[in-house]
């Protein structure tokens, strides 16, 4: 299998399980390395990640291949100078009514009207709204105030 | 201790002293050779059949990368042992300071102190994690 086709692949695996995050490829000659990198924070953290991540680099190793193979993310020490987008975010779609805990002065359908960008997710603002939801998944969202567990959102049309 | 952990150590702290002094250009150098020497003197004591045998295909072949063989042996194992999570982590980290290691020397890279404080959590989580699991 050729180099370029393997990375291919490996940008394919890693786009079908984080189709939200953005990822780059560049290879850099100076240490016959080729990066991926996926714009995400603290993937690697990700315990489906660890195992994709060996899947990646053990058919890597079986390939036989001299170069290294080297996955980074927003935290990493490598800086890519010239890299090339190879796969774009894709829009999430879901169900926020099973998302959002909705306050009582919002009707849901209009939620499901809108869009703009709340953690990942696409959603598109025709009206002010104020949305009240909890839960870990909002945690260190930079569009929410932080104030407890149960947090407060207002998007702007 | 054995001489190879001794190196280790110093680059260990010749990374902290060159950090203190603001002297980037050679600290990635011994940020990575500080793992990397820990990496061979783990090999070298508990996987000795496998150290062995990386020099022997090495001389065998005339080619490849005695650094990638060890880092992917040493991985292989601490992965085996202690769990695939951590062994990702140490695996990313090792071949970013490999790489960097590189350009810090040959290129014209600059090393940054955002790179400097990144690699130094790297080394450190290095160390601390092959104490946690090999006691050295």
């Amino acid at each position: 299998m050729t180099v370029e086709k393997f990375i291919r692949q490996s940008l394919d695996k890693i786009s079908n399980l984080y189709p939200e995050y953005e990822l780059l490829y560049q290879y850099k000659n100076n240490s016959d390395t080729h990066f991926i990198k996926v714009l995400a924070d603290n993937i690697l953290k990700d315990k489906n990640f660890s195992d994709l991540y060996f899947e990646i680099m053990d058919n890597f190793d079986d390939t036989g291949i001299e170069s290294e193979l080297c996955i980074l993310d927003n935290d990493a020490l490598i800086e890519l100078d010239q890299p090339e987008t190879v796969v774009g975010a894709k829009a999430l779609t879901m169900n926020y009514e099973n998302f959002f805990e909705i306050q009582e002065s919002i009707d849901i359908s209009t939620v499901n009207e809108n869009t703009g960008l709340l953690n990942g997710v696409m959603l598109s603002p025709q009206d002010n709204l104020k949305i009240t939801f909890s839960g870990d998944v909002f945690k260190g969202s930079p569009f929410i105030d932080l104030t407890n567990d149960e947090r407060s959102f207002a998007m702007a049309a | 201790m054995s001489i190879l952990l001794e190196k280790s150590e110093q680059n260990r702290l010749a990374f902290g002293y060159l950090k203190d002094k603001e002297v980037f250009a050679a600290i990635i150098h011994c940020g990575y050779y500080s793992c990397f020497q820990k990496v061979s003197y783990i090999l070298k004591e508990y996987y000795t059949k496998e150290w062995d045998l990386i020099h022997f295909q090495l001389q065998e072949r005339r080619k490849g990368s005695m650094h990638k063989e060890c880092i992917r042996e040493f991985v292989r194992q601490f992965r085996a042992n202690f769990g695939s999570e951590d062994a990702a982590e140490l695996d990313n980290h090792l071949k970013q300071l490999k790489a960097l290691r590189i350009e810090a020397d040959y290129d014209e890279t600059e090393v940054t102190p955002t790179m400097v404080d990144k690699a130094e959590k790297y080394m450190n989580n290095f160390h601390l994690l092959t104490k946690q699991n090999f006691k050295v």
